[in-house]
Protein backbone atom coordinates (compact mmCIF):
# COMPACT_ATOMS: atom_id res chain seq x y z
CA UNK A 1 0.00 0.00 0.00
CA UNK A 2 1.15 3.41 -1.07
CA UNK A 3 2.61 5.19 2.26
CA UNK A 4 2.59 9.01 1.16
CA UNK A 5 1.04 12.07 2.26
CA UNK A 6 -0.42 13.92 -0.47
CA UNK A 7 -3.32 15.00 0.90
CA UNK A 8 -5.76 16.65 -1.92
CA UNK A 9 -6.67 20.30 -1.63
CA UNK A 10 -9.83 19.99 0.03
CA UNK A 11 -9.05 17.31 2.16
CA UNK A 12 -8.34 19.24 5.29
CA UNK A 13 -12.33 20.35 4.52
CA UNK A 14 -13.63 17.38 4.24
CA UNK A 15 -12.16 15.85 7.83
CA UNK A 16 -9.28 17.45 9.83
CA UNK A 17 -8.18 18.10 13.73
CA UNK A 18 -9.88 21.04 15.35
CA UNK A 19 -8.26 21.64 18.82
CA UNK A 20 -6.64 19.68 20.82
CA UNK A 21 -8.17 17.90 24.34
CA UNK A 22 -6.36 17.65 27.49
CA UNK A 23 -5.13 14.38 27.97
CA UNK A 24 -5.89 13.12 31.81
CA UNK A 25 -9.33 14.18 30.73
CA UNK A 26 -9.19 11.91 28.16
CA UNK A 27 -7.70 9.03 29.79
CA UNK A 28 -10.76 9.67 32.61
CA UNK A 29 -13.40 9.79 29.73
CA UNK A 30 -12.02 6.40 27.97
CA UNK A 31 -12.09 4.63 31.52
CA UNK A 32 -15.72 5.56 31.24
CA UNK A 33 -16.27 4.55 28.18
CA UNK A 34 -14.95 1.11 28.73
CA UNK A 35 -16.57 0.32 32.21
CA UNK A 36 -19.58 1.92 32.18
CA UNK A 37 -21.39 1.17 29.27
CA UNK A 38 -23.60 -1.87 28.72
CA UNK A 39 -26.84 -2.76 26.57
CA UNK A 40 -24.94 -1.77 23.01
CA UNK A 41 -27.21 -1.35 20.30
CA UNK A 42 -26.50 -2.61 16.79
CA UNK A 43 -28.04 -0.37 14.15
CA UNK A 44 -28.49 1.09 10.55
CA UNK A 45 -27.89 -2.67 9.85
CA UNK A 46 -27.87 -2.08 6.13
CA UNK A 47 -25.03 0.73 6.09
CA UNK A 48 -22.70 -1.56 8.22
CA UNK A 49 -20.72 -4.66 8.11
CA UNK A 50 -21.94 -5.77 11.70
CA UNK A 51 -19.70 -4.85 14.48
CA UNK A 52 -20.67 -1.69 15.05
CA UNK A 53 -22.71 -0.36 17.76
CA UNK A 54 -23.83 3.10 19.70
CA UNK A 55 -25.43 4.28 22.45
CA UNK A 56 -26.79 7.57 23.03
CA UNK A 57 -25.22 10.48 25.67
CA UNK A 58 -27.69 13.22 24.01
CA UNK A 59 -30.59 11.98 22.34
CA UNK A 60 -34.54 12.94 22.13
CA UNK A 61 -35.77 11.03 24.34
CA UNK A 62 -33.45 10.61 27.32
CA UNK A 63 -32.85 7.02 26.61
CA UNK A 64 -29.03 5.59 25.71
CA UNK A 65 -30.80 2.91 23.45
CA UNK A 66 -32.52 5.07 21.27
CA UNK A 67 -29.77 6.00 18.60
CA UNK A 68 -31.19 6.55 15.37
CA UNK A 69 -30.59 10.51 15.12
CA UNK A 70 -32.95 12.92 13.72
CA UNK A 71 -33.61 16.43 14.63
CA UNK A 72 -34.23 17.60 17.96
CA UNK A 73 -33.81 19.59 21.35
CA UNK A 74 -31.54 16.84 22.61
CA UNK A 75 -31.36 16.55 26.45
CA UNK A 76 -28.61 13.75 28.50
CA UNK A 77 -29.44 10.52 28.66
CA UNK A 78 -29.15 8.38 31.90
CA UNK A 79 -26.10 6.87 30.68
CA UNK A 80 -24.25 10.39 29.97
CA UNK A 81 -25.57 10.56 33.82
CA UNK A 82 -22.77 8.12 35.02
CA UNK A 83 -20.24 9.61 33.08
CA UNK A 84 -19.62 12.44 34.85
CA UNK A 85 -16.29 13.22 33.60
CA UNK A 86 -17.68 12.62 30.07
CA UNK A 87 -20.36 14.93 30.81
CA UNK A 88 -18.66 17.81 31.96
CA UNK A 89 -16.12 17.92 28.25
CA UNK A 90 -19.69 18.21 26.29
CA UNK A 91 -21.06 20.79 28.63
CA UNK A 92 -18.03 23.03 28.22
CA UNK A 93 -17.78 23.06 24.26
CA UNK A 94 -20.68 25.86 24.03
CA UNK A 95 -22.36 23.63 21.39
CA UNK A 96 -26.11 22.82 21.02
CA UNK A 97 -26.59 18.51 20.29
CA UNK A 98 -28.77 17.55 17.79
CA UNK A 99 -27.71 13.82 19.35
CA UNK A 100 -24.65 12.17 20.99
CA UNK A 101 -23.30 9.14 20.45
CA UNK A 102 -20.51 6.69 22.11
CA UNK A 103 -19.62 4.58 18.90
CA UNK A 104 -18.04 1.58 19.25
CA UNK A 105 -15.85 -0.33 15.90
CA UNK A 106 -15.22 -3.78 16.50
CA UNK A 107 -12.05 -5.34 14.39
CA UNK A 108 -12.94 -6.23 10.88
CA UNK A 109 -15.92 -4.07 11.51
CA UNK A 110 -16.91 -1.33 8.73
CA UNK A 111 -19.50 1.74 7.85
CA UNK A 112 -19.86 0.91 4.00
CA UNK A 113 -19.24 3.81 1.77
CA UNK A 114 -22.28 6.41 2.66
CA UNK A 115 -23.34 9.77 3.26
CA UNK A 116 -25.15 11.22 6.03
CA UNK A 117 -27.52 13.58 6.93
CA UNK A 118 -30.02 13.02 3.62
CA UNK A 119 -33.29 12.42 6.15
CA UNK A 120 -31.98 15.83 8.48
CA UNK A 121 -33.78 19.10 8.09
CA UNK A 122 -32.56 22.04 6.52
CA UNK A 123 -30.87 23.40 9.94
CA UNK A 124 -27.08 24.27 9.81
CA UNK A 125 -25.58 20.41 10.92
CA UNK A 126 -21.84 19.56 12.14
CA UNK A 127 -20.24 16.22 12.73
CA UNK A 128 -17.48 16.17 15.25
CA UNK A 129 -15.66 13.15 17.06
CA UNK A 130 -14.22 12.52 19.86
CA UNK A 131 -11.46 9.63 19.77
CA UNK A 132 -11.31 7.57 23.08
CA UNK A 133 -9.82 4.47 21.94
CA UNK A 134 -8.24 3.75 18.50
CA UNK A 135 -5.34 2.13 16.37
CA UNK A 136 -3.40 2.42 13.05
CA UNK A 137 -5.69 0.33 11.34
CA UNK A 138 -8.91 2.40 12.04
CA UNK A 139 -9.54 5.30 9.84
CA UNK A 140 -11.93 7.38 7.49
CA UNK A 141 -11.94 6.40 3.63
CA UNK A 142 -12.87 10.12 1.49
CA UNK A 143 -11.24 11.69 -1.15
CA UNK A 144 -8.94 8.65 -2.40
CA UNK A 145 -7.57 9.14 1.49
CA UNK A 146 -7.64 7.16 4.52
CA UNK A 147 -7.13 9.49 7.67
CA UNK A 148 -6.57 8.32 11.26
CA UNK A 149 -8.30 10.04 13.67
CA UNK A 150 -5.46 10.01 16.60
CA UNK A 151 -6.73 9.95 20.23
CA UNK A 152 -5.51 13.51 22.05
CA UNK A 153 -7.89 15.86 19.29
CA UNK A 154 -11.19 16.87 18.48
CA UNK A 155 -12.14 16.27 14.91
CA UNK A 156 -14.86 17.71 12.28
CA UNK A 157 -16.01 15.20 9.74
CA UNK A 158 -18.37 16.50 6.94
CA UNK A 159 -20.40 13.92 6.46
CA UNK A 160 -22.26 14.74 3.76
CA UNK A 161 -19.20 13.69 1.82
CA UNK A 162 -19.29 10.19 0.85
CA UNK A 163 -17.11 8.31 3.40
CA UNK A 164 -16.68 5.02 5.20
CA UNK A 165 -15.61 4.01 8.25
CA UNK A 166 -13.43 1.24 9.50
CA UNK A 167 -11.34 -0.91 11.59
CA UNK A 168 -9.40 -3.18 9.70
CA UNK A 169 -7.39 -5.02 12.84
CA UNK A 170 -8.40 -4.22 16.03
CA UNK A 171 -8.54 -3.87 18.98
CA UNK A 172 -11.68 -2.17 19.08
CA UNK A 173 -12.32 1.83 17.95
CA UNK A 174 -14.16 4.20 20.05
CA UNK A 175 -15.17 7.20 19.44
CA UNK A 176 -17.51 10.19 20.73
CA UNK A 177 -19.82 11.32 17.92
CA UNK A 178 -21.02 14.85 18.37
CA UNK A 179 -23.85 15.99 16.32
CA UNK A 180 -24.61 19.78 16.96
CA UNK A 181 -26.30 22.69 15.35
CA UNK A 182 -24.45 25.99 13.81
CA UNK A 183 -24.19 28.67 16.69
CA UNK A 184 -21.68 31.13 17.82
CA UNK A 185 -19.66 28.30 19.96
CA UNK A 186 -19.38 25.54 16.80
CA UNK A 187 -18.11 28.99 14.83
CA UNK A 188 -15.43 29.75 17.22
CA UNK A 189 -14.02 25.96 18.26
CA UNK A 190 -14.46 24.12 15.02
CA UNK A 191 -14.40 27.09 12.05
CA UNK A 192 -11.48 25.36 11.09
CA UNK A 193 -9.90 22.32 10.94
CA UNK A 194 -6.44 21.00 9.62
CA UNK A 195 -4.10 17.79 9.26
CA UNK A 196 -0.94 17.08 10.43
CA UNK A 197 1.43 15.43 8.30
CA UNK A 198 0.69 11.38 8.75
CA UNK A 199 -2.64 11.96 9.12
CA UNK A 200 -4.15 11.13 6.06
CA UNK A 201 -2.79 8.45 3.79
CA UNK A 202 -3.33 8.52 0.12
CA UNK A 203 -4.62 5.46 -0.88
CA UNK A 204 -3.01 4.00 -4.24
CA UNK A 205 -5.41 3.77 -7.61
CA UNK A 206 -6.47 0.46 -8.76
CA UNK A 207 -5.93 -0.67 -12.75
CA UNK A 208 -8.83 -1.85 -14.02
CA UNK A 209 -6.67 -5.27 -14.68
CA UNK A 210 -6.50 -5.63 -11.24
CA UNK A 211 -9.86 -4.86 -10.22
CA UNK A 212 -10.82 -7.24 -12.68
CA UNK A 213 -8.73 -9.94 -10.74
CA UNK A 214 -10.08 -8.64 -7.73
CA UNK A 215 -13.90 -9.47 -8.86
CA UNK A 216 -12.23 -12.92 -10.24
CA UNK A 217 -11.27 -13.83 -6.73
CA UNK A 218 -14.67 -12.78 -5.14
CA UNK A 219 -16.49 -15.14 -7.90
CA UNK A 220 -13.78 -17.84 -6.80
CA UNK A 221 -14.88 -17.46 -3.45
CA UNK A 222 -18.50 -17.67 -4.26
CA UNK A 223 -18.29 -20.52 -6.54
CA UNK A 224 -16.80 -22.42 -3.19
CA UNK A 225 -20.13 -21.64 -1.39
CA UNK A 226 -18.77 -18.52 0.28
CA UNK A 227 -20.69 -15.80 -1.52
CA UNK A 228 -21.28 -13.73 1.80
CA UNK A 229 -17.45 -13.33 1.99
CA UNK A 230 -17.27 -12.72 -1.34
CA UNK A 231 -19.38 -9.77 -1.18
CA UNK A 232 -17.78 -8.61 1.71
CA UNK A 233 -13.90 -9.01 0.02
CA UNK A 234 -15.25 -6.58 -2.37
CA UNK A 235 -16.39 -4.20 -0.36
CA UNK A 236 -13.17 -4.10 1.67
CA UNK A 237 -11.45 -2.78 -1.46
CA UNK A 238 -13.41 0.64 -0.62
CA UNK A 239 -10.45 0.84 2.10
CA UNK A 240 -7.55 -0.43 0.09
CA UNK A 241 -7.56 1.57 -3.33
CA UNK A 242 -8.90 5.42 -4.51
CA UNK A 243 -11.92 4.23 -5.87
CA UNK A 244 -14.66 6.64 -7.82
CA UNK A 245 -17.77 6.79 -5.96
CA UNK A 246 -19.77 4.22 -6.05
CA UNK A 247 -17.47 1.83 -7.87
CA UNK A 248 -17.02 -0.76 -4.97
CA UNK A 249 -20.83 -1.63 -5.29
CA UNK A 250 -20.19 -1.54 -9.11
CA UNK A 251 -17.98 -4.37 -8.50
CA UNK A 252 -20.30 -6.24 -6.51
CA UNK A 253 -22.80 -5.96 -9.82
CA UNK A 254 -20.30 -7.45 -11.79
CA UNK A 255 -19.11 -10.59 -9.17
CA UNK A 256 -22.81 -11.15 -9.10
CA UNK A 257 -23.45 -10.68 -13.04
CA UNK A 258 -20.45 -12.66 -13.87
CA UNK A 259 -22.18 -15.59 -11.63
CA UNK A 260 -25.19 -15.48 -14.00
CA UNK A 261 -27.83 -13.95 -10.91
CA UNK A 262 -28.84 -10.88 -12.69
CA UNK A 263 -30.88 -10.39 -9.22
CA UNK A 264 -28.46 -9.78 -6.70
CA UNK A 265 -26.58 -8.23 -9.26
CA UNK A 266 -29.28 -5.60 -9.93
CA UNK A 267 -29.56 -5.34 -5.96
CA UNK A 268 -26.37 -3.80 -5.51
CA UNK A 269 -27.30 -1.16 -8.13
CA UNK A 270 -29.96 -0.37 -5.79
CA UNK A 271 -28.14 -0.34 -2.23
CA UNK A 272 -25.33 1.91 -4.22
CA UNK A 273 -28.06 4.54 -4.56
CA UNK A 274 -29.25 4.19 -1.20
CA UNK A 275 -26.13 4.60 0.38
CA UNK A 276 -24.86 6.91 -1.44
CA UNK A 277 -28.55 9.30 -2.01
CA UNK A 278 -28.43 12.56 -1.90
CA UNK A 279 -30.22 15.01 0.57
CA UNK A 280 -33.04 14.72 -1.62
CA UNK A 281 -33.64 11.30 -1.36
CA UNK A 282 -32.43 9.91 1.98
CA UNK A 283 -29.34 8.71 3.85
CA UNK A 284 -28.67 8.29 7.30
CA UNK A 285 -26.19 7.42 10.15
CA UNK B 1 -27.90 -27.27 43.24
CA UNK B 2 -29.51 -29.53 40.52
CA UNK B 3 -27.87 -30.80 37.36
CA UNK B 4 -29.38 -28.34 35.39
CA UNK B 5 -27.67 -25.38 36.88
CA UNK B 6 -24.60 -27.14 37.20
CA UNK B 7 -24.74 -27.23 33.18
CA UNK B 8 -25.41 -23.72 33.06
CA UNK B 9 -22.34 -22.89 34.84
CA UNK B 10 -20.26 -25.36 32.65
CA UNK B 11 -22.00 -23.40 30.01
CA UNK B 12 -21.70 -19.73 31.09
CA UNK B 13 -18.08 -20.84 32.33
CA UNK B 14 -17.18 -22.31 28.53
CA UNK B 15 -13.92 -21.28 27.17
CA UNK B 16 -14.22 -18.46 24.16
CA UNK B 17 -12.61 -21.38 21.93
CA UNK B 18 -15.36 -23.45 21.99
CA UNK B 19 -17.29 -20.75 20.33
CA UNK B 20 -14.76 -19.27 18.13
CA UNK B 21 -15.16 -23.54 17.26
CA UNK B 22 -18.83 -23.38 16.11
CA UNK B 23 -18.47 -20.41 14.03
CA UNK B 24 -15.59 -21.44 12.52
CA UNK B 25 -17.34 -24.95 11.82
CA UNK B 26 -20.59 -23.51 10.73
CA UNK B 27 -18.83 -21.27 8.04
CA UNK B 28 -16.47 -23.97 6.97
CA UNK B 29 -19.17 -25.96 6.34
CA UNK B 30 -21.41 -24.19 4.04
CA UNK B 31 -18.97 -24.93 1.34
CA UNK B 32 -20.30 -27.98 0.11
CA UNK B 33 -17.07 -29.00 -1.78
CA UNK B 34 -15.44 -29.49 2.27
CA UNK B 35 -16.25 -33.11 2.71
CA UNK B 36 -14.62 -33.35 6.38
CA UNK B 37 -13.72 -31.19 9.29
CA UNK B 38 -12.04 -32.22 11.76
CA UNK B 39 -10.40 -31.06 15.38
CA UNK B 40 -7.03 -31.96 16.26
CA UNK B 41 -4.95 -30.93 19.55
CA UNK B 42 -5.74 -30.33 22.79
CA UNK B 43 -9.83 -29.57 21.87
CA UNK B 44 -9.98 -32.92 20.81
CA UNK B 45 -7.93 -34.73 23.37
CA UNK B 46 -10.18 -32.98 26.39
CA UNK B 47 -7.50 -30.67 27.55
CA UNK B 48 -8.26 -27.33 26.05
CA UNK B 49 -7.89 -24.38 28.36
CA UNK B 50 -8.80 -20.71 27.79
CA UNK B 51 -5.51 -20.05 25.50
CA UNK B 52 -5.70 -23.28 23.50
CA UNK B 53 -5.88 -23.01 19.77
CA UNK B 54 -7.56 -24.27 17.70
CA UNK B 55 -6.92 -26.81 15.11
CA UNK B 56 -9.02 -27.46 12.09
CA UNK B 57 -8.30 -30.13 9.35
CA UNK B 58 -10.81 -29.36 6.18
CA UNK B 59 -11.17 -32.06 3.47
CA UNK B 60 -11.70 -30.24 0.51
CA UNK B 61 -13.10 -32.23 -2.93
CA UNK B 62 -9.79 -32.39 -5.52
CA UNK B 63 -11.39 -30.47 -8.19
CA UNK B 64 -11.68 -27.74 -5.64
CA UNK B 65 -8.01 -27.79 -3.57
CA UNK B 66 -6.28 -25.38 -5.94
CA UNK B 67 -9.20 -22.70 -5.50
CA UNK B 68 -9.77 -23.10 -2.05
CA UNK B 69 -6.15 -22.82 -0.92
CA UNK B 70 -5.39 -19.36 -3.21
CA UNK B 71 -8.60 -18.12 -1.51
CA UNK B 72 -7.69 -19.16 1.94
CA UNK B 73 -6.20 -16.10 3.15
CA UNK B 74 -8.71 -13.84 2.01
CA UNK B 75 -11.57 -16.35 3.55
CA UNK B 76 -9.41 -15.89 6.78
CA UNK B 77 -9.33 -11.97 6.36
CA UNK B 78 -12.64 -11.31 6.09
CA UNK B 79 -14.58 -14.03 7.75
CA UNK B 80 -11.98 -14.27 11.06
CA UNK B 81 -10.72 -11.27 11.50
CA UNK B 82 -7.36 -12.78 10.33
CA UNK B 83 -4.90 -9.87 11.55
CA UNK B 84 -1.71 -11.35 9.29
CA UNK B 85 -1.92 -13.63 6.18
CA UNK B 86 -1.20 -17.17 7.30
CA UNK B 87 2.01 -18.73 7.93
CA UNK B 88 2.84 -21.91 6.37
CA UNK B 89 3.11 -24.22 9.17
CA UNK B 90 6.56 -26.28 9.27
CA UNK B 91 6.18 -28.13 12.08
CA UNK B 92 2.61 -29.86 11.81
CA UNK B 93 1.77 -33.02 11.02
CA UNK B 94 2.18 -34.38 7.57
CA UNK B 95 -0.96 -35.35 6.43
CA UNK B 96 -1.46 -35.09 2.56
CA UNK B 97 -2.42 -31.07 2.00
CA UNK B 98 -0.86 -28.03 3.51
CA UNK B 99 -1.27 -26.30 6.86
CA UNK B 100 -1.49 -22.60 7.34
CA UNK B 101 -1.84 -20.77 11.25
CA UNK B 102 -3.23 -17.34 11.74
CA UNK B 103 -3.70 -15.21 14.30
CA UNK B 104 -7.47 -14.48 14.99
CA UNK B 105 -9.12 -11.83 16.80
CA UNK B 106 -11.71 -13.13 18.64
CA UNK B 107 -13.45 -11.49 21.67
CA UNK B 108 -10.81 -8.78 22.51
CA UNK B 109 -8.22 -11.30 21.78
CA UNK B 110 -6.07 -13.27 19.88
CA UNK B 111 -6.36 -16.84 19.08
CA UNK B 112 -3.98 -19.12 17.12
CA UNK B 113 -6.26 -20.92 14.94
CA UNK B 114 -4.10 -23.98 12.52
CA UNK B 115 -6.13 -24.48 9.41
CA UNK B 116 -4.97 -27.87 7.45
CA UNK B 117 -5.94 -28.17 4.49
CA UNK B 118 -6.65 -32.02 2.99
CA UNK B 119 -7.93 -33.43 -0.73
CA UNK B 120 -11.02 -35.27 -0.22
CA UNK B 121 -9.25 -38.29 -1.47
CA UNK B 122 -6.93 -38.53 1.37
CA UNK B 123 -9.68 -37.18 4.46
CA UNK B 124 -10.38 -40.36 5.69
CA UNK B 125 -6.70 -41.01 6.20
CA UNK B 126 -6.38 -37.87 8.34
CA UNK B 127 -6.98 -40.17 11.73
CA UNK B 128 -4.34 -41.78 10.93
CA UNK B 129 -1.97 -39.64 10.70
CA UNK B 130 -1.69 -37.09 14.00
CA UNK B 131 -2.12 -38.15 17.35
CA UNK B 132 -6.35 -37.55 18.17
CA UNK B 133 -8.72 -36.25 15.95
CA UNK B 134 -12.26 -35.72 16.16
CA UNK B 135 -14.39 -35.70 13.05
CA UNK B 136 -17.49 -32.94 13.20
CA UNK B 137 -18.51 -32.65 10.37
CA UNK B 138 -18.67 -34.94 6.59
CA UNK B 139 -20.71 -34.54 3.36
CA UNK B 140 -21.52 -37.39 1.20
CA UNK B 141 -18.32 -36.92 -1.57
CA UNK B 142 -18.79 -38.96 -4.97
CA UNK B 143 -15.27 -38.38 -6.12
CA UNK B 144 -15.15 -36.85 -9.65
CA UNK B 145 -11.48 -37.48 -9.78
CA UNK B 146 -9.18 -39.75 -11.17
CA UNK B 147 -5.47 -40.59 -10.64
CA UNK B 148 -4.86 -37.46 -13.39
CA UNK B 149 -6.38 -35.25 -10.82
CA UNK B 150 -4.85 -36.44 -7.80
CA UNK B 151 -1.43 -36.22 -9.12
CA UNK B 152 -1.93 -32.69 -10.18
CA UNK B 153 -3.02 -31.89 -7.30
CA UNK B 154 0.18 -34.09 -5.22
CA UNK B 155 2.35 -31.86 -7.10
CA UNK B 156 0.74 -28.76 -6.38
CA UNK B 157 0.72 -29.46 -3.03
CA UNK B 158 4.27 -30.30 -3.43
CA UNK B 159 5.55 -26.87 -5.20
CA UNK B 160 3.95 -25.15 -2.54
CA UNK B 161 5.20 -26.35 0.35
CA UNK B 162 8.77 -26.34 -1.11
CA UNK B 163 8.65 -22.66 -2.26
CA UNK B 164 11.00 -20.49 -0.58
CA UNK B 165 9.67 -18.21 2.11
CA UNK B 166 9.32 -14.25 0.90
CA UNK B 167 10.71 -11.91 4.04
CA UNK B 168 6.66 -10.69 4.40
CA UNK B 169 6.21 -14.97 5.20
CA UNK B 170 8.95 -14.84 7.46
CA UNK B 171 8.07 -11.67 9.12
CA UNK B 172 4.19 -13.28 9.61
CA UNK B 173 6.06 -17.19 10.88
CA UNK B 174 7.93 -14.96 13.34
CA UNK B 175 5.00 -13.15 15.11
CA UNK B 176 3.25 -16.58 15.22
CA UNK B 177 6.03 -17.97 16.89
CA UNK B 178 6.47 -14.79 19.40
CA UNK B 179 2.50 -15.62 20.08
CA UNK B 180 3.51 -18.90 20.21
CA UNK B 181 6.50 -18.29 23.03
CA UNK B 182 3.81 -15.94 24.73
CA UNK B 183 1.30 -18.66 25.14
CA UNK B 184 3.95 -21.10 26.38
CA UNK B 185 5.12 -18.64 28.96
CA UNK B 186 1.74 -17.62 30.42
CA UNK B 187 1.04 -21.47 30.72
CA UNK B 188 4.38 -22.05 32.52
CA UNK B 189 5.56 -24.58 29.50
CA UNK B 190 8.65 -23.57 29.74
CA UNK B 191 10.42 -26.53 27.55
CA UNK B 192 7.77 -26.22 24.81
CA UNK B 193 8.72 -22.00 25.16
CA UNK B 194 12.10 -23.28 24.62
CA UNK B 195 11.48 -25.12 21.83
CA UNK B 196 9.51 -22.22 20.04
CA UNK B 197 12.10 -19.37 20.92
CA UNK B 198 14.86 -21.35 19.08
CA UNK B 199 12.75 -21.46 16.03
CA UNK B 200 11.81 -17.82 16.21
CA UNK B 201 15.38 -16.55 16.33
CA UNK B 202 15.96 -19.43 13.62
CA UNK B 203 13.23 -17.21 11.75
CA UNK B 204 14.88 -14.13 12.18
CA UNK B 205 18.36 -15.60 11.04
CA UNK B 206 16.33 -17.10 7.66
CA UNK B 207 14.86 -13.82 7.33
CA UNK B 208 18.18 -11.64 7.53
CA UNK B 209 20.06 -13.86 5.33
CA UNK B 210 17.25 -14.16 2.35
CA UNK B 211 16.69 -10.23 2.86
CA UNK B 212 20.39 -9.10 2.99
CA UNK B 213 22.32 -12.50 0.71
CA UNK B 214 19.15 -13.61 -0.85
CA UNK B 215 22.08 -15.29 -3.30
CA UNK B 216 24.08 -16.62 -0.85
CA UNK B 217 24.44 -20.84 -1.82
CA UNK B 218 24.18 -21.59 2.24
CA UNK B 219 22.10 -22.47 4.85
CA UNK B 220 21.24 -22.43 8.39
CA UNK B 221 23.55 -20.64 10.42
CA UNK B 222 26.30 -21.56 8.13
CA UNK B 223 28.83 -18.67 7.33
CA UNK B 224 26.20 -16.30 8.21
CA UNK B 225 28.74 -13.85 9.84
CA UNK B 226 31.24 -13.72 6.79
CA UNK B 227 28.49 -13.15 4.40
CA UNK B 228 26.76 -10.55 6.49
CA UNK B 229 30.50 -8.90 7.36
CA UNK B 230 30.45 -7.14 3.37
CA UNK B 231 28.28 -4.30 4.98
CA UNK B 232 26.81 -1.73 7.61
CA UNK B 233 23.80 -3.04 7.56
CA UNK B 234 25.03 -6.63 7.08
CA UNK B 235 27.44 -6.44 10.27
CA UNK B 236 24.47 -4.12 12.47
CA UNK B 237 22.32 -7.18 11.86
CA UNK B 238 25.06 -9.58 12.95
CA UNK B 239 25.57 -7.97 15.79
CA UNK B 240 21.82 -7.72 16.71
CA UNK B 241 21.20 -11.18 15.79
CA UNK B 242 24.41 -12.33 17.81
CA UNK B 243 22.77 -10.53 20.94
CA UNK B 244 19.59 -11.88 20.45
CA UNK B 245 20.80 -15.20 20.64
CA UNK B 246 22.28 -14.47 24.04
CA UNK B 247 18.98 -13.79 25.48
CA UNK B 248 17.28 -16.49 27.50
CA UNK B 249 13.44 -17.71 26.54
CA UNK B 250 11.12 -14.53 28.20
CA UNK B 251 9.79 -15.83 31.69
CA UNK B 252 7.10 -12.83 31.40
CA UNK B 253 5.56 -9.77 29.73
CA UNK B 254 8.55 -7.36 30.18
CA UNK B 255 10.88 -9.69 28.93
CA UNK B 256 8.37 -10.95 26.13
CA UNK B 257 8.04 -7.17 24.79
CA UNK B 258 11.87 -6.91 25.45
CA UNK B 259 12.03 -10.13 22.79
CA UNK B 260 9.75 -8.42 20.33
CA UNK B 261 11.10 -5.22 20.26
CA UNK B 262 14.65 -6.71 19.26
CA UNK B 263 13.57 -8.82 16.73
CA UNK B 264 11.42 -5.96 15.18
CA UNK B 265 14.53 -3.79 15.50
CA UNK B 266 16.72 -6.46 13.42
CA UNK B 267 13.70 -6.79 11.08
CA UNK B 268 13.51 -3.52 10.16
CA UNK B 269 17.01 -3.13 9.27
CA UNK B 270 17.06 -6.45 7.32
CA UNK B 271 13.83 -5.86 5.56
CA UNK B 272 12.33 -2.18 6.04
CA UNK B 273 9.83 -2.47 3.33
CA UNK B 274 7.94 -5.41 4.64
CA UNK B 275 7.62 -4.17 8.12
CA UNK B 276 6.41 -0.90 6.92
CA UNK B 277 3.83 -3.02 4.50
CA UNK B 278 2.88 -5.01 8.03
CA UNK B 279 2.84 -1.95 10.16
CA UNK B 280 -0.49 -1.87 11.27
CA UNK B 281 -0.93 -5.74 11.49
CA UNK B 282 1.92 -5.25 14.49
CA UNK B 283 0.57 -2.92 16.07
CA UNK B 284 -2.85 -4.69 16.31
CA UNK B 285 -0.58 -7.16 17.16
CA UNK B 286 1.39 -5.63 20.00
CA UNK B 287 -1.98 -4.46 21.16
CA UNK B 288 -3.62 -7.93 21.52
CA UNK B 289 -0.82 -9.22 23.19
CA UNK B 290 -0.61 -6.35 25.27
CA UNK B 291 3.24 -5.23 24.59
CA UNK B 292 4.49 -1.61 25.08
Amino acid sequence: MLVQDKRPAGLADQVGRVCALDGAVLARMRHEALTVPDGWVAEYGEFQSGGWWTLSLFSASGDPGDVTITDCEAVPTSLLERMPATRALLDSLGLVYMWVRLARLAPNSFLWEHRDYGELSDREHHRLHIPLQTNRSAGLVLGGAKVHLAVGDLWRLVPTNAHGACNLLGPDRIHLILDCYGNDGFAKLAGHSRLHDGDAVMLPSASEAELDRHVDDAVRLARLGYTDTAERSLLRLFYRYALPEGRVYDLLAAMHTALARPGAAEAWQVKKALMLSTKDDGGRR
Amino acid sequence: MTLASIAELVAASRPQVFTLLERATEKITTSPHVTHVYVRGSLAAGRADRMSDLDFVAGVADEWFEDFHEALDTFMITEFNAILPGWRDTIVNKMGGIGYVYLVENDGKLYQLDFYLVPASRADDVPTRTTRACLLHTREYVPACDAALRLKVAKYIAQTTERPRTSAELMVELLVLLQMVYKRVRRGQHFSAYGEWVMARETVRDLVRSSLVPTSPNWGWYRLEEELATTPIGRACGRSLHDLLLLQPPTNGTELDNIVERCLHIAEMAAPATVAQLADAIGSYRAYLDLN
